[in-house]
Formats: structure tokens, sequence, C-alpha cells
């Protein structure tokens, strides 16, 4: 497992460098000037999510999969690996983009409005959602899975404001009782508990997400 | 002697094509060409030995390890050439051997640096930048580096100018005087393994026409020169092939004794090479 994170953190260092420093300047500019920095915050969550998978899909565009599998490694530990370096990714970046917002010249943003528990648990949700729900397309598909998620990801946006627009009392109902349903499980597990339940239940996904690729990536051929 | 490889009624359905229950073994301290027409399952087999494709049946062993068992400890004793060796493009050479390096226990840094020295790879050069050749010469280097036991190569001699394409087949046979190692590649250039292999298996269309040390091969298949009387006796059931020329017939026969038995004395029947066969077999269906 070692071996393969550092195999990809080798290969893929110059992209890692110039496209992570990029995605964090990029953040923790637009951060730090924000009125509202927690719609960056979920923005930036999901180019967190995007950044590993990018990564995967080079050696996808390289044709190095098969040279990959001829290693001395199971594919269960080749997945293993990916998941275990992409969440390590992503955490950097975010910790990266979290730090450089305090500290950039003319932010409004102290470390105080930056760390919130509520603004970290919302990111961690949204990275763990969009990369569990990525990696199986990206696996299944590579860089063709990766562009037809975002194209149906720009399609689906758009579907939401219109939606927003033809039915907002409908919306606004659903999103509300979300919100009550939220704030209800964090008044009866206190804040540390629906942390931690929170956190429990985003590593189920991921681990469901895991199966599911192991699932595909055994029946991949190269 | 122990096998290095054996492959037991190995089956693999595409839509279009199918090995059909492929059989051979390598044994220990030799090198068997993998050899047939294009599309006649050579790259398909080595994938199944490597588990990059899932076999449909049968039974693949490396040392006496099944190959999906035993994966990590297959892989680890197995060195391997592709036929279009793609890695990570734009990395240096440097940085993919360092990457690789710490997969293998027996990896020789100092084996991996001389092999360069000597194949003429500069290491800080990207691999995108490599000639098809080069590229070959450092996934051999990357092979040799972790002193493999069995050396799948895929068409290694494709595309390798005349001087290193003999060096290379030099140095598999020098590989193999360590009698635990062996050698498989596939090649549709008969001549190499004319030069090099101790067995031949030959495939076409998904199946295994023979598996022979190359000796049995030259002394079992000929090529029967005749009127075109030789296609009305019985001796045309022995006839896996069968050319007409302006001059007469043609006709290649995997059991020469029983040919010459067959035939009146005199009759012209001459050693058949790989490419005879090859190409008798390829035309054979139509022609005979």
């Amino acid at each position: 497992m070692r071996e393969l994170m550092l195999k990809d953190l080798r290969l893929h260092k110059k992209y890692i460098i110039g496209f992570g420093a990029g995605c964090i300047l990029y953040l923790a500019f637009f951060s730090s000037r924000a009125n509202n920095p927690g719609v960056i915050s979920i923005f930036g969550a999901f180019l967190y999510s995007i950044v590993p998978l990018t990564i995967f899909t080079r050696e996808d565009k390289f044709k190095a999969s098969a040279f990959n599998l001829s290693l001395p490694v199971t594919r269960k530990e080749f997945l293993a690996a990916r998941y275990l370096s992409g969440w390590l990714l992503m955490l950097a970046l975010y910790a990266g983009t979290s730090l450089l917002t305090i500290f950039i010249p003319g932010t409004k943003l102290g470390p105080s409005a930056v760390f919130q528990v509520k603004t970290i648990l919302a990111v961690l949700a949204f990275m763990a959602i969009l990369f569990a729900a990525l990696m199986p397309l990206v696996v299944a598909f590579g860089w063709t899975g990766l562009i037809a998620f975002l194209v149906v990801f720009q399609v689906l946006g758009i579907v939401f404001m219109l939606l927003i627009t033809a039915f907002r009392p409908g919306l606004a109902a659903i999103t509300g009782g979300i919100g009550k349903a939220i704030s209800a499980a964090q008044s009866a597990l206190g804040p540390a508990g629906f942390a931690a339940a929170l956190i429990v239940l985003l590593f189920l996904l991921n681990l469901a997400s895991f199966k599911g690729s192991a699932f595909l990536f055994n029946r991949k051929e190269f | 002697m122990g096998y290095a490889l054996e492959v037991n009624g190995l089956r693999k359905e595409y839509k279009g094509f199918t090995l059909k229950d492929v059989s051979f073994a390598l044994p220990q301290g030799t090198i068997m060409g993998l050899v047939g027409p294009n599309g006649a399952g050579k790259t398909t087999i080595i994938k199944l030995i490597l588990n990059l494709i899932r076999r449909t049946a049968g039974e693949i062993k490396v040392f006496g390890l099944d190959v999906i068992g035993r994966e990590k400890a297959v892989k680890s004793r197995i060195g391997f050439v592709h036929e279009t060796p793609a890695l990570v493009e734009d990395a240096p050479l440097r940085d993919l051997a360092a990457a690789v390096a710490p997969f293998y226990a027996s990896w020789d840094e100092d084996h991996f640096r001389s092999l360069c020295g000597e194949f003429g790879l500069p290491l800080a050069k990207k691999f995108k930048k490599l000639s098809h050749g080069m590229k070959m010469k450092f996934s051999l280097a990357l092979a040799l580096a972790h002193g493999a036991d069995l050396l799948i190569l895929d068409e290694p001699t494709s595309g390798l100018d005349p001087v290193f394409r003999r060096e290379l087949l030099e140095r598999l046979s020098g590989l193999i005087q360590d009698e635990r190692k062996a050698v498989l590649f596939s090649t549709h250039i008969t001549s190499d393994l004319e030069a090099t292999a101790d067995y031949i298996t030959f495939l076409h269309k998904g199946e295994v026409v023979f598996s022979l040390p190359r000796d049995e091969v030259r002394e079992t298949w000929g090529i029967v020169k005749g009127g075109r009387e030789l296609l009305n006796g019985a001796v045309r059931a022995l006839f896996k092939g069968v050319r007409e020329t302006p001059f007469g017939v043609e006709a290649l026969t995997a059991d020469v004794s029983a040919v010459r038995a067959a035939l009146p004395s005199g009759s012209l029947i001459e050693r058949a090479t790989i490419e005879d066969i090859m190409v008798f077999m390829d035309r054979g269906a139509s022609h005979a």
C-alpha cells in the first residue's frame, strides 16, 4: 500500500504541486474576500474531490494501468491505496486553503471564521459524498466517467436552478425539512456526538463506495 | 526439473474470438516462443497470466502457485515487457525506476544502472521523449533489475534495430543459464524463435496447434512437394495445409514419418520452418 501511494506521489508530483497550488491559491483568494465564505468552502469541497480523481485518470490517459497491475500488488490493494491517497490529498488541499485564507494579505476572515466546526463538517460531508460517488465512475470509465459526471453535474445545476424558480415553496419545504432534521439530530446527540455520527456515516459511505469500486475494478480488463 | 509456468485448459471468450482450452508447460531453464499470426491469441494468454483480464475457465500456475490465489507472490517473480510499453509519459526514467523499485525486495539498483548504461538510456529524460525501441529497452531494464525468475515478453523484438534485437536474444539465452529461470516471449518474427527458443507453442485462431521442443518441431513437421496426385491418395489426410503452385502441390504435414511411409521412396519432403507452418496454417483452411 505504502509503495503504491509513494509511486503515485513520485510520478505525479509536478501535477499535484501545480494543480494543487493553483487550486489552493484560487480558493484562498476568493474565500478571503467573500462575504459568504461558506459558499466558497462548498465549492472548494467540489474542487478538492476532483483533484485526486484527475490524477487517477492521468494513468488512464497514458494507458499505464496494465504495467501498474503487472507489479506485485492485488487489485484490492491498488484501489485501497487510491482511496487513501485521494483522502490525504483532499485533506491537504483543504488544510492548505484554510491556512492561506487566514494569512493572505487583505483577508476578511480570521481563524475563528475559517475553522468553524459547522463549516469543517459541511466541507467534509461534501467531499466525502462527491468522492464516494465519483470513484466508482472513474474506476469503471476512467477519464470519460469524470467528464460525463461534470457534464451531467452542469445539466443538473441548470435543472436545479429552474426547479428553484418554478417550485420555490416546495423546495423551501424540502430544504427546511433537511435543516430541521439536522438540527434535531444535533440536539439529540450534542455537538460532539453529531460530529462523530456524521464522520462515521461518511466513513461508511466511502467504505460502500470502495466495495462498489472493487467490484467494478475486479471485472475490468486491461 | 520443475515448471516455471503451467497452463491447463485455459479459455477466454470474447465476442468474435475464443481462446480455446489452451494447455502448455514451460520448464525452468528454458525459453518458450509463443508464435502465431496476428489475432491468434498470444497477447490474450500473456494478459491472462498477469491477471490483466479474467479467464472464462482453466488454470494457470507460476512456479506451482496459482496466479489468482497467490497473485502477489507470483507477480514478484515475474518481469513483464509489454509490446507497447506504456508508463506515465511525463515522468523521467529516474522517477519511474524509483517508483517501481520498492515493489521488489530483490531490486538491484546497481544492476539497473548498469543496464541503463549498456542500453544507452538517459535517466533524466522523460518517458514520452523515448523512441519505441528505447521504451522497450527501458521496460526490459526494469524487468531485469529485479532478477525476475520468469520473464514474459510480448513481441519484444518488434521495433528494435537488428543489433539490439540480436543482443536481446543473446541476453535471454544467457539468462536461462541459471536453470531456475525461464522466458516466455510472443512473436511473429519466426527467425527469433529459430535462434533462441527451446520450446515453441504455436497458436492459430485461439487454439494451440502444437507445443513442442524446437527440435521435435523440426523432426515432425515437413513440406511435401509433388504432383496433384498427392491430393487424391490416403496421404491427403496427413496434410494440415495445401498450396497449389504452377508446378504442382506443396503440402504441410505434422507427421513426416507417416507421410514418408505412405509415399513412394524418393518423394520430396523438406523440413518445415516456423514461417512455413505459419503461412500454411493461415492459408490452409481456404486452400486445403
